[in-house]
């Protein structure tokens, strides 16, 4: 068995077997990176970006989000003990900790109503329709609307034009996982069709928890994406509907009797730009959340309703509407917005033999936005943007106003650029986390202010970078379990990508983080490490490698997440792809607290990683 | 990264538009190893190639399909409207696409630049290349298939 060290060693050993590039294959592949980095949604005055180009993502042989989330440092990919995606986790009992991690599909948010974060969801999901994805830290520019978030994914979908025909595969692996994803794309007359269906059935690694039935995450996922685009307009239609197991649930100990989950999502939007400076949308998004938990000691929340088990279904629905006006004066690129957005409770499931009293069913939000990007030298932009939004919700609870300031300064010379961005964000509490606390403490909006710097240095085969964050949340949400009101964070990212050749390309990173006044702790280290390298052995054959390193405070131990992939084009329209995962199954893990329900003793916490070991072999169709 | 801020005030034509430097590079490369004259004179129907060609000091643009020297295709449409009038010519123009199945569509292309994974790809069939007698350089070698 290889260790990490040796690993590093023969991936590094393998960049000197470098093949001799003709000046024509190298202009092939600038030509490839720079139409890559050209697509209009690419914007690097937005703020600090985390770029996965198609070719990345291709190369990297991602197939889920999560297989490139797990990536981000900062904040990384992460179930909570409900084996839902909530990369900010703390392992405690909160209900749904990542609202302020927004992600947006071709510019429009996915906001799952009640949970304020379409990552929960769609933070595994099945990402073949996905052309290329764009990480933000905190809020980007405000170009269109926008939630204020800690960091904002953007998935950017396939263009018919460079993907039209038919695209099929399958694959097979561990424990009986397979998967299958078929994808048709066209243009006619100006407009482009795309629909994607793909199914997911993931059965993993059951966990001990003392008891002899040992917990369950395991899922099964069924995926449609669809859109229609012209010139001016286009239409999304996703469906998405998950079962499955919860992992350790609502049961204080981790010891549920019955702990099962069925979500089902629709998500329609309607985007137009009637002129070249107007741009419109319109969302509609619906999810049910059929739950069935049960356990004899009461359940986490629900107990103060008496019986120990929830069965039913929670619907929630969110209405959004947005007006954008965008146009040049001079230096000055100005753009204004206004957004509505309607949250709504509309069921509730029973508990046991009550029926809790709900009142606070609905939550809307108004936002206005203005933003002037001022260009003041042919080298040189200011920017500053700030936004306004009235929360209001009915059954008792106090509105928010809440603000965005922002405040960027970008400079380039030659090969040299910085940036340099100042935020005040206030944050509202979700209306999930609203609706299970006793408190209207709660209610208090979060105000985070973070100071952040970019240097980078970029020569035609290769590019490195800095980044200092820091940032202070005051009356912070991150702390339910604390009286401690406020936290502050410094983290250094470093990270850079490397042509070697053609055919071979490597990508770095190195993070460090201090967190002080975190969940229970006065203060936390965190480090992280990455390498990846992708080269052709034959024309045909690619690998890849992956090697994610993890290590922090709390316990010093060192936690490696090693990828490997090797596919093999057979012809030009089908390919074969040999794929492991968390190869030395020591990836990076969670720590969920467990309580004695009749003690109200801390037992000793659950230790999950956030993906199990896993091999799959995969088939791949064009025609 | 200075277009970057030249971008944000100037804005794209489209979502997935070309970034006209390297594009003119490559096919100023391609056009003039198929052609042996200074300008070759191309026709092209796609609006964003032709803002990109316009630029070009070493490939002109013609309206004048029977001029054309090479017509690049972009859809199929455009091709199956070309198709009546190319099959009249004595002396035809060499056909290139962007589309991979372009390749099957008609003997006339002799190869294709087209998209697969997030990377460019270049193809050419031998026989066609023969067929309208064009010896390309060693540097294309890797990028001709027999069939």
């Amino acid at each position: 068995m290889f260790s990490p060290a040796k690993w590093l060693l023969l991936s590094l050993l393998g960049v000197t077997t470098l093949s001799m590039a003709t000046e024509l294959d190298t202009l092939l592949v600038r030509f490839s990176q720079e139409n890559q980095l050209s697509k209009k949604t690419i914007d690097e005055n937005r703020g600090h970006l985390v770029l996965f180009t198609r070719e990345r993502l291709e190369n990297m042989h991602a197939r889920t989000l999560d297989d490139v989330f797990k990536t981000i440092p900062v904040i990384y990919y992460h179930q909570n003990r409900y084996g839902l995606s909530d990369p900010l986790t703390s392992g405690a009992f909160e209900p749904y900790r990542s609202d302020k991690i927004r992600l947006y599909i071709d510019g429009v948010e996915i906001t799952q109503g009640w949970i304020g974060s379409g990552v929960m969801l769609y933070g595994d999901m099945d990402i073949n329709f996905v052309d290329h994805i764009e990480f933000y830290y905190a809020t980007p520019s405000l170009d269109t609307t926008v939630e204020p978030a800690y960091l904002s994914i953007f998935l950017y979908s396939k263009d018919a034009s460079r993907d039209s025909g038919t695209q099929m595969r399958l694959g097979v692996g561990t424990r009986g996982y397979n998967h299958q994803t078929l994808q048709y794309a066209t243009q006619e007359k100006g407009r482009s069709y795309m629909i994607n269906f793909s199914h997911t059935y993931n059965p993993q690694e059951k966990i001990d928890n003392g008891e002899d039935s040992p917990l369950s995450r395991d899922f099964e996922r069924v995926q449609l994406f669809a859109y229609t685009k012209g010139e001016s307009d286009s239409f999304h239609l996703q469906l998405l509907e998950k079962n499955m197991d919860t992992l350790g649930g609502l049961s204080y100990d981790a010891t549920p009797i019955d702990s099962e989950a069925r979500y089902r999502n629709l998500h329609l939007d309607y985007l137009f730009e009637p002129t070249s400076h107007w741009k419109g949308q319109l969302v509609y998004e619906r999810l049910e959340s059929r739950v069935s938990e049960s356990d004899d000691h009461g359940l986490i929340y629900l107990s103060r309703y008496g019986e120990g088990n929830v069965s039913g279904t929670l619907k929630t629905s969110t209405l959004s509407g947005e007006l954008t006006y965008a146009k040049l004066y001079g230096q000055h690129h100005i753009s204004m917005g206004l957004k509505g957005r309607q949250k709504r409770l509309d069921a509730l499931p029973s508990y046991g033999e009550s029926e809790p009293s709900v009142t606070f069913t609905k939550e809307g939000t108004l936002s206005l936005f203005f933003q002037d990007q001022y260009s003041f030298t042919s080298n040189s932009l200011l920017s500053l943007g700030m936004e306004y939004s009235l929360v209001s919700r009915n059954g008792g609870f106090d509105n928010s106003n809440l603000w965005q300031m922002r405040l960027g300064y970008i400079q380039t010379q030659g090969e040299w650029s910085y940036k340099s961005y100042l935020y005040h964000t206030m944050f509202s509490v979700s209306p999930l986390s609203l609706y299970v606390s006793d408190s209207t403490e709660v209610c208090e909006p979060q105000h985070t202010i973070g100071f952040t710097q970019e240097i980078r240095y970029t020569q035609e085969d290769y590019w490195v970078r800095g980044m200092l964050l820091w940032m202070q949340d005051k009356n912070t949400h991150l702390n339910y379990t604390t009286n401690e009101k406020e936290t502050s964070y410094f983290f250094l990212i470093s990270d850079g990508a490397y042509q070697l050749s053609p055919e071979m390309s490597l990508t770095m990173q190195f993070y460090y983080a201090r967190y002080n006044n975190i969940f229970e702790l006065d203060s936390l280290d965190d480090y992280s490490g990455f390498l990846t390298l992708s080269h052709h052995l034959e024309d045909n054959v690619k690998l890849y490698e992956g090697l994610i390193w993890h290590q922090n405070s709390i316990d010093h131990q060192n936690y490696f997440d090693a990828t490997l992939a090797l596919s093999w084009e057979l012809s030009d329209v089908c390919c074969v792809t040999l794929k492991g995962e968390n190869l030395f199954d020591n990836a990076k893990e969670t720590q969920f607290v467990r309580v004695n329900p009749e003690t109200g003793e801390m037992l000793e916490p659950l230790s999950i990683s956030n993906s199990d070991r896993r091999v799959t072999v995969e088939v791949e169709y064009q025609f | 990264m200075k277009k970057y801020l030249l971008s944000l005030l100037l804005g794209f034509s489209s979502l997935y538009g070309l970034e006209s430097q390297t594009t003119l590079r490559l096919y100023e490369s391609l056009f003039h190893a198929f052609v042996h004259k200074p300008t070759p004179l191309v026709y092209v129907t796609s609006g964003e190639y032709e803002k990109i060609f316009k630029q070009s000091k070493g490939l002109h643009l013609t309206e004048d399909l029977t001029q054309a020297d090479i017509v690049l295709v972009t859809d199929e449409s455009m091709f199956l409207a070309l198709l009546p009038l190319l099959k009249k010519f004595q002396k035809k123009p060499i056909v290139f696409g962007t589309q991979r199945k372009f390749l099957q569509l008609s003997p006339l292309f002799i190869g294709t630049l087209y998209w697969k994974k997030g990377r460019v790809q270049l193809r050419f069939l031998s026989e066609r290349l023969k067929r309208a007698n064009i010896v390309l350089p060693e540097k294309f070698q890797r990028y001709i298939l027999e069939k």
